[in-house]
Order: structure tokens, then sequence, then C-alpha cells
């Protein structure tokens, strides 16, 4: 079913177009990103159970106009007929306060050229099978405590155990003179989670799910069950890892965290304005093994953060990051692209109208290679196969990566040993990592729970994966 | 909008109780690349937190659910009677254990700060001035900042009668720090705090500079395989929260938690007993609030005392499941130091760790670790800078040992020991 625009931004959308124009007379430049996102997020625990609003949930604007040299934003949540002049002062009164008392203290103010658009007017509306709407709270709530009731089934060491599920419309509107771009779509993301205790060692196994999809989701959460308690149960007796250097094959979702942590955020393009990237030393140079592959963009795989245009207003690409081995290019907001004298690849997005935007990843990936997973554990001599991940973090400047790995398989001269090491700290250094993939499979999945931050905050959503990769990495 | 809301409110019948929080925000933010302002914005915006409680019985079983909703300035009459009654109907299928809302209470403290004083568009400008009067360094600078003041209205309003009205003023800094060297390195530092303290920015961003000089300077992390550890600054504050997330009556109703009221929660231990006071009125702490976000009225609280349990800390919700008295959710904790100076910590071969990549801490199962970004090796004889490689450990394995500085640090929610030491620590080095 096609998700259906959001009937505030298309009631505000007169206003809004007029304050551009009372704008634009004071400002060479001024666009205007309006939200209306809103979800539900259903979560069942073995010991209570929970229904929120998303925490994705927005209703804002933010406008951006061209002030001489930089550019300042105003945020907002409030614009009616009768509020009007004075929200017009505040935007005009709010952005130039700080900026006069920045002068005053004889800073500098940076030195950008004004936007040029092309006329651009689009619109696109997403579909999903089941929208949020069409499910009532107590048919949510019920499958989900079926799948939690199930867990139960498989062991009795579980101590809690959760299904949890969000659905999210976004609707979003842009506009600026030469702009008018509406967009509305749905994702969904899903968790299967059981923590399971012996004596006193505790350990938990998820599961989890994301999509362009409506409730159906839950529908897919249902059959992991088993696997998800299993996992956990296995965790009990798993053993700290012998640091040093391994020979490891990555799961998928592994490798998506990879693929993102290692050079998704080092190719962000505010990072080459600000000299953050040692990407920019490697730009047409080898920086992986030549089985390497990697892609970003709006419209480079269908996953939740696949869109029409980013919240700058630029319409979503499919940028080739890496090929052959060799860095091609990087992903780029608006304003870095005004910096660098580059082109925008729709990568431009806030954790909501009231953040500022950032170079962003979108859905970022390894293309799928023409080995299988049964090859590379035969090869391998004495490593893991690492599965899941809590979370990872990047290094921009000096391409160190941290992917902290839920656990991994040991694996002995081409077969498993049925040993567990859990948790790994996986690390390194970019190169050396993509350098060492000596196989990839022919599989590719992505998945999109979870938000990934900058640094430590401007939470977005993005999604991420690969196929199976083989390479040496340093653990611990 | 707030009539509007609880007019809805009591007219649906359905509806046992509710809580309303209305947030109003208004802020400022800088952003520079080194010392030239690369952008400006400013913000004004409000929000509308509801929950609606239903009470109901099934075969025989009585049940309180609840839904939340946001509604939005600027919504209609009709608009938030359709959200309130949708969230009224979402809250008859959820099957909770019934439990009470907060009841008025008496603000037990005041938060004060100089930010309340003044337009915050001066302010942040002040800060900015502070933040760059170190910055002259031609070997290490800041290269970028991003300084960010928002003033926030609380209005937390209940059925119960609860009706608290409080104000904060939260400064936030991200700055990253560059040092030349043979390669130019990064550091990543944020700074959160409520009050303005004269210096107190200049000195952290001095420190902050010369942690990255160190780090140009660093060599790769030996490959120890295990070592006394010994955490400094964040990452201490990281680790010793594992004790305060591990307390919290939710975690334990929901048995992530196995602590007990009495009991050692360091096990059988050798080292120093940690002693935990969680305090709202923590000065010029990011958290510190009045109330927690039921409108309950907060209060300083000692939750562990030389190791040992004395009290959940929670909501009124949790507490009551678990038949305690509630403290509220208090988000700033401080823990009382050892008795070991730093110097005496450092003696003996070690690793001292300021900056991981992330410090990860897993408040379930005692599991932590991250990549070193920077810290420094002592062989015995001589003390050097480290990076990269890794550490990883279980707080089950290590705390029977632990021991804490004499020497405090304050951060954006902590004061406690500046370090912890702990031995027998996995160390995945380079060379």
């Amino acid at each position: 079913m096609k998700i259906q625009d959001s009937t505030f931004l298309i009631e505000v959308r007169p206003l809004l177009k007029r304050l551009i124009s009372e704008l634009s007379k004071d400002y060479k430049y001024v666009s205007i990103l309006g939200t209306d996102v809103s979800g539900k997020s259903y979560t069942v625990l073995t010991t209570g159970v929970s229904i929120s609003d998303s925490n994705w949930t927005e209703r804002g604007f933010v406008v951006r106009a061209f002030n001489d040299s930089i550019y300042s934003e105003y945020s907002f949540n409030e614009l009616t007929e009768e509020n009007f002049h004075r929200v017009l002062d505040n935007i005009r009164k709010e952005t130039e306060k700080s900026l006069k008392n920045c002068k005053e203290r004889g800073f500098r103010t940076g030195n950008y050229p004004c936007v040029v658009e092309e006329r651009v007017e689009k619109h696109f509306n997403g579909n999903v099978a089941v929208p949020l709407e069409s499910s009532s709270p107590s048919e949510i709530i019920e499958k989900l405590t079926s799948i939690k009731d199930r867990a139960y089934e498989y062991t009795d060491l579980l101590v809690n155990f959760m299904a949890a599920y969000e659905g999210v419309k976004v609707s979003k509107l842009f506009l600026s003179p030469n702009k008018d771009l509406m967009q509305s779509y749905m994702w969904s993301q899903g968790y299967v989670y059981g923590i399971v205790r012996k004596g006193n060692v505790t350990r938990y196994g998820y599961k989890s799910y994301s999509g362009l999809k409506g409730t159906e989701l839950i529908d897919e959460m249902s059959k992991d069950v088993k696997e998800v308690v299993d996992k956990a149960v296995m965790l009990l007796d798993a053993v700290p890892i012998e640091p040093g250097l391994y020979d490891v094959i990555c799961s998928p979702e592994v490798a998506g965290l990879i693929a993102h942590e290692a050079f998704g955020h080092g190719v962000e393009m505010d990072m080459f304005v600000k000299n953050r990237a040692k990407a920019v030393e490697y730009l047409n140079k080898p920086v992986a093994s030549k089985l390497v592959e990697m892609h970003d963009g709006a419209r480079a795989a269908e996953e939740v953060s696949s869109y029409l245009f980013d919240d700058e207003g630029t319409l979503g690409t499919d940028t080739t990051i890496i090929k052959d081995g060799v860095l091609l290019t990087g992903i780029s907001d608006l304003l870095s692209a005004l910096k660098l004298g580059t082109k925008p690849t729709g990568n431009g997005k806030r954790e909501s109208f009231e953040r500022k935007a950032y170079a962003r990843m979108t859905n970022t990936f390894f293309s799928p290679g023409k080995d299988t997973l049964e090859e590379m554990i035969a090869s391998i001599e004495h490593g893991y196969l690492l599965e899941d991940y809590y979370s990872g973090m990047e290094d921009p400047k000096n391409w160190g990566i941290q992917c902290m790995i839920a656990y991994g398989w040991e694996i002995k001269n081409g077969k498993f040993t049925g040993k567990i090491v859990s948790p790994v700290v996986m690390t390194g250094y970019v190169p050396d990592l993509l350098q060492s993939i000596s196989m990839v499979s022919g599989e590719l999945r992505l998945s999109g729970s979870g938000a990934c931050g900058k640094g430590h905050k401007e939470w977005v959503k993005v999604s991420s994966g690969g196929p199976y990769i083989k390479a040496k990495a340093r653990l611990g | 909008m707030l009539k509007k809301i609880i007019k809805a409110l009591k007219n649906i019948r359905e509806i046992s109780d509710w809580k309303v929080i209305e947030t109003i925000k208004e802020g400022h933010e800088l952003y520079f690349i080194k010392q030239e302002l690369d952008m400006n914005r400013a913000k004004k915006v409000s929000s509308y937190n509801v929950t609606v409680y239903r009470d109901f019985e099934e075969a025989g079983t009585k049940y309180r659910g609840s839904a939340q909703t946001t509604i939005h300035p600027g919504m209609s009459e009709k608009e938030v009677k359709k959200r309130i009654e949708e969230s009224a109907f979402a809250a008859g299928f959820v099957k909770n254990k019934p439990y009470p809302i907060a009841e008025p209470s008496e603000a037990k403290g005041n938060i004060s700060s100089r930010f309340q004083s003044g337009e915050i568009s001066d302010w942040i400008a002040e800060i900015a001035s502070e933040v760059f009067s170190q910055d002259t360094k031609e070997e290490a600078f800041l290269n970028s900042t991003e300084i960010y003041l928002t003033k926030t209205k609380t209005h937390i309003l209940n059925s119960r009668g609860v009706d608290v009205q409080f104000d904060a003023v939260r400064a936030f800094i991200e700055l990253v720090v560059t040092a030349t060297g043979k390669e130019e390195v990064e550091l990543y530092h944020q700074l959160r705090f409520s009050d303005y303290e004269p210096d107190s920015i200049s000195k952290a961003v001095d420190e902050f500079l010369k942690e990255a000089l160190d780090r140009a300077k660093a060599k790769p992390t030996p490959a120890l395989g295990s070592a006394p550890v010994i955490l400094v600054s964040e990452p201490a504050e990281d680790f010793l929260s594992y004790y305060v997330d591990n307390s919290s009556a939710r975690a334990v109703y929901e048995k992530v938690s196995t602590f007990k009221i009495g009991d050692s929660v360091q096990g059988d231990f050798k080292g120093d007993g940690i002693t935990v006071t969680l305090d709202p009125f923590m000065p010029g702490s990011f958290y510190s609030a009045p109330y927690d976000g039921d409108g309950f009225a907060l209060d300083k609280e000692q939750i562990i005392k030389d190791g040992k349990l004395v009290k959940y800390w929670g909501d009124v919700r949790y507490s009551h499941y678990l038949g305690v008295e509630p403290t509220g959710n208090i988000h700033n904790f401080s823990v009382e130091p050892g008795r070991d100076s730093l110097d005496e910590l450092r003696e003996g071969p070690h690793l001292e760790i300021a900056l991981f990549s992330a410090f990860n801490v897993d408040s379930i199962t005692g599991d932590f670790g991250g990549e070193i970004r920077l810290g420094w090796y002592f062989d015995g004889k001589e003390r050097y800078p480290i990076t990269g490689g890794s550490i990883s450990g279980n707080i089950n394995q290590v705390q029977r040992d632990l021991l804490l500085s004499k020497e405090v640090q304050k951060s954006k929610r902590y004061s406690g020991p500046k370090a912890v030491k702990l031995f027998n620590v996995s160390v995945s080095g380079i060379k």
C-alpha cells in the first residue's frame, strides 16, 4: 500500500512558501525543510509491555539562509497565520545575535559561495505491504507476546526475553526558490533478544530486522526465536580470546560494520573540508584488495536509508566509493560540496529538524564476490568466523577501527572446533584490514536496525552490509 | 496547548491517570573549523509528552496499561483528542502489574547556574572565547569545535496533583584536537556542563592539547597478553557506572541485575570497597534536576557503602514492584576516593589508558573493552605514550582486586576517583 503524504505538511506549505519569499528579501538563498515523522514502538518483555511513540518522532521546520559568507539556520515547530510575523522576526533576530557576538569578539567567518540550484519538482511515495495504521495495537502486542512466550519452550535458563517492533512513517518537504520536493515512506525495525543466566554468568543473544516495510516485519521476526535462544545459551560457554592477529571470516553483518566504520565514516566529505580524513591522500589510489568494491547511497539499495532527497534537498544517488580496490570518491552533503567544488551526493542528513546537517552514510555495503563460505572455512588454518556485533567506532583521521563483535567460532585446519570466543574486540589500521581481504562470497545482506552517530552524537538511520569476507584482523 | 491536552485527558472516560511533560527549548549553536565560524544555528521548539494510564481487569487479574504519545504545538483540538484517544485505546492492551504514579512533593534542593542570568546568545560567545583562549600552540590545535547552549524549561503535571516546573541551561562542547608529528593525529572530546565556572573550559582544552601531543609521539601498544591496567578520566567513570546501572530497581525487577540489598556488589573483594551516592543537585552537572521525569522530588541517596548495596534506586513504578521506597531516577553519581595516590597506583609495570575510541562497559554481562586511542606504558623503568590495540575483560573477574585513586575528578555527571586500577586485564597489543 502506498504511504500517504502528511496532511500537516501539505496544509502548511503555502505559509512556508510565503516565509521563503519574505526571507528572500534579506538573504540571497533560503531553503526550508519540513518534517513530519510519526511512528510507534512496541516492546514486550517477560516483565512488562510498553507502547510509545517512536523516538524518531518529530514535526517541525528548519530554515537555512545564506548570510553573506556563511549559512545560518533556525529550527522551530510552530507556524500559523497568527504567529507568522513573530517567526519571521525570530529567524532574522536569533540568527543575527550569535553571529554579531562572534564577530565582535574577533572571530572570522567562513567563506562559502551561494547555492545555485536547478529547478526540480519531484514527489515520492513509498509502498509497504501492511502500513502501521492497518494493524491494531492488540494484534501487534499479541504477535510479540507469542514470540516471547515461544522462547521459553527452548530453555529454562532464560531470565528475560524481549520482542520489540518499531514502525516509522517519514514525510518530508523541501522548499527553496527552485526546489519543491516531497517524499513519504515507511521503515520498520525489530529486535528479538533473550538474556540467559547460569550461576553468575549472564549472556544474551539477539537478532535484528529492518527494511522499507510495515508491520509485516513482525512475521519475519517470529521465525528466529529458537536461533536467538540457542545463541544466548551457547554464549554461556564462550571463553575470552587469546589476543593476536588471526585469519577471520566476517559475516555479512560484521562486514557491513567494517564497511561502515572503516570506510564509510572515513569518506564523509565534511571531514575532507576539516582536513580530518586520511582518505583525501588516497583518492584514486589502491586502499583495499582488488576484490573490494564498496557503495553508499540512498539509491544504492532498498533499506531504511533509501529516499528521494536528503535533508538539504539534494536527490539521492548511488556512489561507488571503492572499485577494484581503488578509492574513487567520498560522499557529500551540500555545503561541503560547495566548499570543495564537488557535486553533492545526496548524503546531507540531520538527526531531526532541530539539528545541523552533516555528510552521513545511507546504505553502505561491500559488493558480492565469487567465493563460497564453505571455501573460506576450508582455507583457514587457525582463525575465527565472526558473527553479530554490539557497536563500532571510526577514526577518520588515523584510520583506526574498533568493532565490538559478539562472538567468534574457532576454525582449525578448515573445520569448526566447537570453541566459541566472546566478546571480541577487532581493531586495526583500515588499509591493512582492507588490503588483507582475500575472499568475498556471493551473497549480499544489508541490515538497518539501530542508529549511526557522528563521533558520539547526531544519530541517523543507516543500513550496512555485504557478503562474507575473509581477511586478517587483530582480535582481543 | 496544555489546556487543550488536559481537557482532552479529563474527558476520556477510560483514562485512569495521566502525565504531561511540557518542554520548551531555546538554543544557540556555533560550529567552528579551526578558529573560523563555519555555521551558526538557533532554535525555539516546544513539545508535549503525554502518558495515559488505564486500569482494567481480565479473568480476575488487575492490570495497569499505559501508552505514551507526543503532541506537537499547533495541533488542533481535534488532533489532540484523536492522539489521546488512540493512546487510551492502546493502553487497554498493555497488561502490566498495577503501580501508582507520583504524588505531589516539595523540591528538596535547588539548581543554580550563572547561565540563568543574561542572554544565551551572549553566553555562547563567551564560551567560544574561552575555548579558543588556549588554542595558541602551533604543534597542537583545535581543528573542529561545536558549541551548544540550550535553555530548557520543563513543566510536569499529572492527574494526582503533581505540577512542578524547573529550568536548566545546558552546555555541550565537542572538540576535535589535532597534533602534528611524524603524521597528524587527532583526539575527540566532549564537555557537558550546566554552570559557567571561569577557567574550567580553558583548563580542559589545555589538557586536551597536551594529550594530542602525546598521541603524536605515541608508540604502538606492546603485545602484553595481560597486564595491570589503570583507567583514568572518563573510562574510570564509565567503569564505575556498572555498579550504578546494576543497583537500579528496574534492572533488578527485569532480572538483568542480580544485585541484592545487604550483599556485596563486588563479590569477595580484597581491594577497595566502593561507596556510591546519587546526587541530583551535583553542581554544574549536565544532568542535575530537582525532579525526575515523573515529577517526583529527588534527594541525595547513598546506594552502595564499602562495596555493599544499601538501597535500590528507581522511579515510583519499579520501586513499587520491588516493595522499596522510590528515590526517583537520578542521573548523577559520586564515588568516594580510594586510599592510594595515583603515583602509588603507578608503581610497577602497567598500562594507563585515558582515551578509547569508545569504551564499552556492558552492564548485563560485565564485559568491558575498547580500542586504545591514548595511553601510557610503564615497563618498570620508562613511561611512554602508546596508541592502538585494545583491552578487554569482565568486571566479575577483575573487581576482586580493584583499587581507586585518592585523586578525584568531576565530569558531566560524576565526581569521584580519577583512576581505577585493575589487574590481569587482557591486552591485545601491536608490537
